[in-house]
């Protein structure tokens, strides 16, 4: 039997043998410069949830009577409250199990078009529909491969009414998650697993009230003022990270606190030269729905009878 | 726009390795390429701290976002397989059996937790010692250790099959 040493280097060298076509693009600096509206997933993952807005209005809240966050008198009945970290944590907390009680429906907005997703936090299932202008021969990020990203920049401008592309339903099923895709425009469909383990990140878990508790500790937040979101009285909160990497607003129900409007923007490189753009931003609406059977039907994915399903 | 010409050549000189590193990591191609324009544009963000080494530190950014990739799955849709023409799909199936049982380890090493994955990747595909992998992924020598010997006898299970890597070399019979 060979020993592990001898037993990984034959793994080393199979696993060279079997990925030894696969090569960059060659106009890789060019896709670089060119990807420019792509979402910043970690950011927003990390803002975009009743988490983190409990978090951040607790902040504000102190902001109202103390913008340094370190006021210590007892509160009076005039007075706004006073925030501590304690505080915070114990609003982050709280907000966590009223996440659990909606169905979230979201809409992201961006250049080339939308997607809408559906967010049951109390079973970690969700479901999307993306939707493009883009014309499909020309869809950014379908490469030759057969393999199909986000829109990442699209090359020609988005033009048509919006149509819907994909759609996908996950589960997440402890160590790994189920995932159905149904493709709208070529017509099939397949079911995914992912296993993995749980992420280890410096990037808070927004499940996580201790991470967003640092989150919110280490980054800056502003009150920018009050706003009227249709006919929603909002708190607008600006969050900007702790190395001034993004900037997000947030728009947060001042009666529930729960976040009804964000925009998110990744800053652009300032510094070393190099200048690629600024990613340009995008308007993501929320709204919280209660959990009923017609709610959480929303993320329930069926694939047309007639689709073609892949393995 | 202008990019600094050494990060061109950086790109060019290093990307397909990087990439592999990443299909590794994730083993998927669409990811892998996600995950290295990611890391690409972070190491031009901070090209001033990174033309040092700029490899090395590609390589912790690739290593970074290969954890944090299921977290950002629950938020995004996945990335998924598209046939270029929905009328072949027979061709298209077959061909991916081909592949697929061309690349029994890299799937065998799909099946790995991500952390004795990279601890493999790290290890035996990029040639790195142990003191070298515990640096970078910021563990203990002994960690790495026990990391690599669950992963090696998982993949001696999912292998089993495999007679060509499980032979005894002559030299040492």
């Amino acid at each position: 039997m060979l020993t592990d040493e001898q037993y990984g280097r034959r793994i080393g060298d199979r696993l060279r043998h079997e990925i030894d076509d696969v090569h960059a693009s060659p106009d890789l600096v060019r896709k670089l410069r060119r990807r420019r509206t792509r979402r910043t997933w970690a950011i927003t993952g990390a803002i975009a949830t009743p988490v983190a807005a409990a978090a951040v209005v607790a902040v504000v809240v102190s902001g109202q009577a103390a913008p340094n966050r370190s006021t210590t008198a007892a509160p009076t009945s005039a007075q706004p409250r006073i925030v501590t970290v304690a505080f915070i944590q114990a609003e982050t907390v709280k907000a966590l199990g009223q996440g659990t009680q909606y169905v979230i429906y979201s809409k992201d907005t961006y250049e080339s078009g939308y997607y809408e997703t559906w967010t049951d936090k109390a079973t970690q299932r969700y479901r999307n529909d993306v939707y493009t202008r883009l014309p499909a021969a020309t869809q950014a990020g379908r490469t030759g491969d057969g393999k199909l990203t986000l829109p990442s920049g699209p090359p020609a401008p988005p033009s048509g009414p919006p149509h819907r592309q994909q759609s996908h339903a996950v589960k997440d099923l402890g160590e790994s998650q189920e995932i159905t895709t149904v493709d709208w425009e070529n017509n099939w469909w397949s079911v995914n697993h992912l296993r993995d383990d749980k992420p280890q990140t410096p990037i808070p878990d927004p499940t996580d009230p201790d991470g967003m508790r640092k989150a919110v500790a280490e980054g800056k937040v502003e009150l920018v003022g009050q706003e009227k979101i249709g006919t929603v009285d909002t708190h607008h909160l600006r969050v900007i990270g702790p190395r001034r990497e993004y900037k997000i607003d947030l728009w947060v129900d001042s009666t529930t606190y729960l976040p009804v409007k964000e925009t998110a923007v990744k800053a652009g490189n300032k510094q070393g030269g190099d200048e690629f753009p600024e990613s340009e931003g995008e308007v993501i609406t929320y709204t919280w729905l209660p959990r009923t059977e017609e709610n959480l039907a929303k993320l329930t994915l069926s694939p047309p009878a007639d689709f073609k399903q892949l393995k | 726009m202008r990019v600094d010409p050494s990060f061109e050549v950086f790109v060019e000189d290093s990307s397909t390795a990087l990439l592999r590193t990443a299909y590794l990591l994730t083993g998927d191609r669409g990811h892998a390429e996600d995950l290295l324009q990611t890391a690409l544009l972070r190491t031009a963000r901070h090209w001033s701290r990174a033309r040092d080494s700029p490899q090395a530190y590609a390589r912790t950014v690739l290593l970074n976002l290969s954890r944090d990739r299921v977290r950002s799955l629950f938020r995004r849709p996945r990335e998924a397989p598209m046939p270029p023409d929905v009328d072949t799909l027979h061709a298209v199936d077959a061909g991916y059996e081909q592949v697929s049982e061309r690349r029994v380890v890299l799937r065998a090493l799909a099946e790995l937790p991500i952390r004795q994955r990279q601890v493999i990747v790290l290890r035996f595909f990029e040639d790195m010692s142990v003191e070298q992998t515990a640096g970078l992924l910021g563990f203990s020598s002994g960690t790495v250790k026990s990391h690599t010997s669950r992963a090696l006898a998982r993949l001696r299970e999912l292998l089993a099959d495999h007679d060509s890597l499980q032979e005894v070399p002559r030299a040492h019979r």
